[in-house]
């Protein structure tokens, strides 16, 4: 918690009574659906690639996954973008910063602790339509966020604007323990095909596993394991 | 009065002793080699308490290594891990230059040499920097009393240091530091320090850390 002042002091400086909510909406640049979903050997993270200000989009080709660092963890980002990256930056900060002021590695559930209280600092940005709302998960565990910053815990999670059409196509009984590496890929193609019916879903993907290792599947991976799709 | 004269003492005198003080503890330290090779910077030191290291990570390409008090030097170590993590955030990656944190610590140091109601700080520091070749690495020592001093392809500091650095001379022969890889360079080094001890029978423990060339991002991490 060495950063975690200065971001507090930065938030207060804001004056948000002054802002104005409907400006900020037009302003905002927002991107929109991401999910986790956990199976057998480890856990998918994926999203769209599209970010929106308004009614335009600005970007068809944007990364909304991020692993973090420290190798443990990866983070997903639905929301207005501005602060989510600010978000990342300070998490990674202070990640990096106790590793080497402590000499030991921070666990997971430190991070996602962490990821918590950073996000409820940004509490009063919230009631302007300032909405950020990340997934933090590591090899065994997802951790969904509220905007306010409560954490959850699950086996399959989703956020983002395309999130009501999603939410159709993912298996409301998953069960994590037999379901393999090819069942939920499929089903995040799947649910990410669906949630193209908001307009600020766009058709870019993006899919990382994180088993022993974090990798970002390849679009011939992707392929490959639905068939084509 | 007779006797008041004794007690007061002139300020370059008072320095003087505080100099002395800090170089005889100095001088008596666990000692430490930092060197310039092929694949990267080689911290290795003699150290007999696993919990007060005396090597550590500061940035990307930046290590640290130090001698003296242990409380001490942990304490700038933090302060200059601070920094380096702020300049990074604020300006980028590539902007923490070693220099820069040198500067800071010398500017610590100098500060609390010449605070004489204080005791005199009894450290030296080594920060350390990787650069693509041997020839453009870094090698800073920070003094006790703010003095910096640049030194390439190695340093010796600590117990019978100028012993050392007769003995690597003498070891290396018509190579060049530069041209030993990791596994040689810890050999040579570690047979250094063992050889000039003046009980040779006695467990020697050491700590050796190293500043990866070959890597990206983070590159340091500890062999011992």
């Amino acid at each position: 918690m060495y950063f975690l002042k200065e971001l507090k002091k930065y938030i207060d400086s804001l004056q948000v009574e002054k802002m104005d909510k409907d400006k900020m909406a037009k302003l905002a640049v927002k991107g929109t659906v991401i999910m986790a979903i956990k199976y057998n050997k480890g856990v998918l993270i994926a999203g769209d690639m599209r970010v929106t200000r308004g009614y335009d989009i600005l970007q068809e080709d944007f990364y909304k996954i991020y692993p973090i660092s420290g190798g443990k963890a990866v983070i997903a980002i639905a929301g207005v973008v501005a602060f989510a990256i600010k978000m990342i930056g300070i998490l990674n900060l202070e990640i990096e910063h106790f590793e080497k002021r402590e000499e030991t590695e921070l666990s997971f559930d430190a991070q996602a602790n962490l990821l918590s209280q950073i996000v409820s600092s940004f509490l009063p940005l919230v009631f302007n339509g300032i909405v950020v709302a990340p997934i933090l998960a590591s090899q065994d565990k997802i951790y969904g966020y509220d905007p306010l910053g409560a954490r959850y815990e699950r086996n399959i999670w989703i956020t983002g604007s395309g999130e009501s059409f999603a939410q159709g196509s993912l298996d409301d009984d998953w069960d994590p323990q037999s379901k393999t590496k090819n069942d939920a890929v499929k089903m995040a193609v799947k649910a990410l095909k669906k949630a193209q019916k908001n307009a600020g879903v766009g058709p870019g993907r993006v899919i990382y596993l994180i088993e022993n290792k974090i990798r970002k599947l390849t679009e011939e991976d992707i392929k490959n394991i639905t068939g084509g799709e | 009065m007779p006797g008041r004269n004794n007690v007061y003492l002139h300020s370059t005198e008072e320095a003087a002793n505080r100099k002395n003080a800090a170089q005889e503890l100095l001088k008596n330290a666990p000692p430490l080699v930092v060197a310039s090779i092929k694949n990267g910077i080689l911290f290795v030191g003699e150290s007999y308490n696993v919990l007060l290291r005396k090597t550590a990570e500061i940035y990307d390409k930046i290590a640290f290594g130090a001698i003296g008090k242990y409380a001490e030097f942990n304490s700038l170590r933090k302060e200059i891990i601070y920094l380096a993590d702020t300049m990074g955030y604020r300006y980028a990656r590539q902007d923490v230059t070693t220099e820069r944190l040198v500067e800071h610590l010398a500017e610590q140091l100098q500060v609390a040499f010449n605070n004489f109601r204080q005791m005199p700080p009894m450290v030296a520091i080594i920060l350390a920097e990787i650069n693509e070749k041997p020839e453009h690495d870094k090698i800073f020592k920070v003094s006790f009393d703010g003095d910096i001093t640049s030194h390439h392809p190695y340093i010796v500091v600590g117990y019978n240091a100028e012993k050392i650095d007769k003995k690597i001379k003498k070891l290396l022969g018509d190579k060049k530091m530069s041209d030993l890889k990791h596994g040689a360079a810890i050999v040579l080094i570690k047979e250094a320090i063992i050889t000039s001890k003046d009980d040779s029978s006695e467990k020697t423990k050491l700590e050796i850390s190293f500043l990866s060339r070959n890597k990206t991002g983070r590159c340091f991490y500890r062999l011992k």
